[in-house]
């Protein structure tokens, strides 16, 4: 019968708290447009702690089984990335007690300094700085840089005071300015 | 406002953090102090660098099958869940057969019977008290999970 057919929903166009409803009802089409929305999110700030493809790829998949796994105690009628956002730091936090840096540099080939040895060693001793920050500075540096998120959402991610937010990544761009500095000169 | 003080706002004021009386009190001091300016273009040129690194982008499938990769995550451990399930169920019934067969068999000495009961109690307590560790730890990394 043509007029009972139910009318096909198209979950994009849901609102993320009817999304993260039906999600607790154990939807997993839902999930996925949730998956989906957040996926490269996810995906870069696993990389800028983790620092490779393949660790970054499988933490931030965890995360979301991990989420969904969980999802009787997120409320729906928040957002959903700050509450995830726990699981996924907390994982990378994990991993990177566990795992020291190997020398991978995840940055895109963009040339900065004139010469190619030049621009590889700064980018290196860039991440190195950044991989030696204590964990609260680097997470800071993330958000801040490879998400480009505010100070708001910053503290909103972190759930840390903005003041907290202003002071921790003041510290964290004094230490990794002076390896910039040293590359070009003068201004520290 | 005091000069450190001045020094710790500079990332903010790039950031275009500060509010509007800040700014005016910042941009006032910055005029007259050299020290400070030097240190705004330092800063300025950290954050041109900053700017212009990207992290690396994976090649395009890696979205086209990030959803399927979730989704056998979850349907594999849903896999795991009943395997272990139906390994317990036929782990308990092999013993419950076992140790039926053992007090009724007539034939075994009673010391025998009594040790292999014994053994088995011993191992069932074990198992209780892993089972029951297990499931402590779990709670404690969930309570971490919630602190931010």
């Amino acid at each position: 019968m043509r007029g009972d057919s139910c009318p096909v929903i198209d979950n994009s166009l849901l609102s993320e708290a009817d999304l993260l409803a039906q999600v607790r009802a154990g939807s997993k089409d839902a999930y996925k447009t949730i998956v989906t929305r957040y996926m490269k999110q996810a995906y870069y700030i696993a990389l800028g702690f983790v620092r490779n493809h393949q660790d970054a790829l499988d933490i931030s998949q965890e995360a979301f089984v991990k989420a969904y796994r969980k999802r009787n105690s997120f409320d729906a009628s928040r957002p959903f990335f700050p509450w995830f956002y726990t699981l996924l730091r907390n994982l990378c936090m994990d991993h990177v007690k566990k795992i020291k840096w190997r020398g991978e540099v995840p940055f895109e080939e963009v040339k900065i300094l004139e010469t190619e040895q030049e621009d590889f060693d700064m980018k290196r001793k860039l991440w190195r700085c950044m991989d030696s920050l204590p964990f609260e500075q680097r997470e800071m540096i993330i958000l801040r840089y490879f998400r480009e998120l505010s100070y708001k959402e910053i503290a909103e991610f972190t759930g840390k005071p903005i003041g907290t937010v202003m002071s921790t990544l003041h510290y964290a761009k004094k230490k990794m300015k002076s390896v910039i500095s040293q590359y070009l000169g003068k201004s520290e | 406002m005091e000069h450190k003080k001045i020094k710790e706002l500079i990332s903010c004021y790039l950031d275009g953090e500060l509010e509007t009386e800040q700014r005016r009190t910042f941009e006032a001091h910055i005029q007259d102090c050299q020290d400070c300016r030097r240190e705004l273009e330092g800063m300025k040129k950290f954050e041109e660098v900053m700017g212009m690194l990207k992290l690396k982008k994976p090649q395009k499938e890696v979205w086209e099958d990030y959803w399927s990769s979730v989704y056998n995550r979850l349907e594999r451990r849903i896999g795991w869940v009943l395997l272990s399930l139906g390994g317990a169920i036929l782990l308990f019934f092999g013993l419950y057969k076992l140790v039926e067969g053992l007090i009724m068999d007539a034939s075994l000495p009673f010391v025998l019977k009594f040790g292999i009961l014994v053994f088995l109690a011993g191992i069932a307590v074990l198992f209780v008290s892993l089972f029951k560790e297990q499931l402590f730890v779990r709670k404690r990394e969930r309570y971490k999970e919630v602190q931010k």
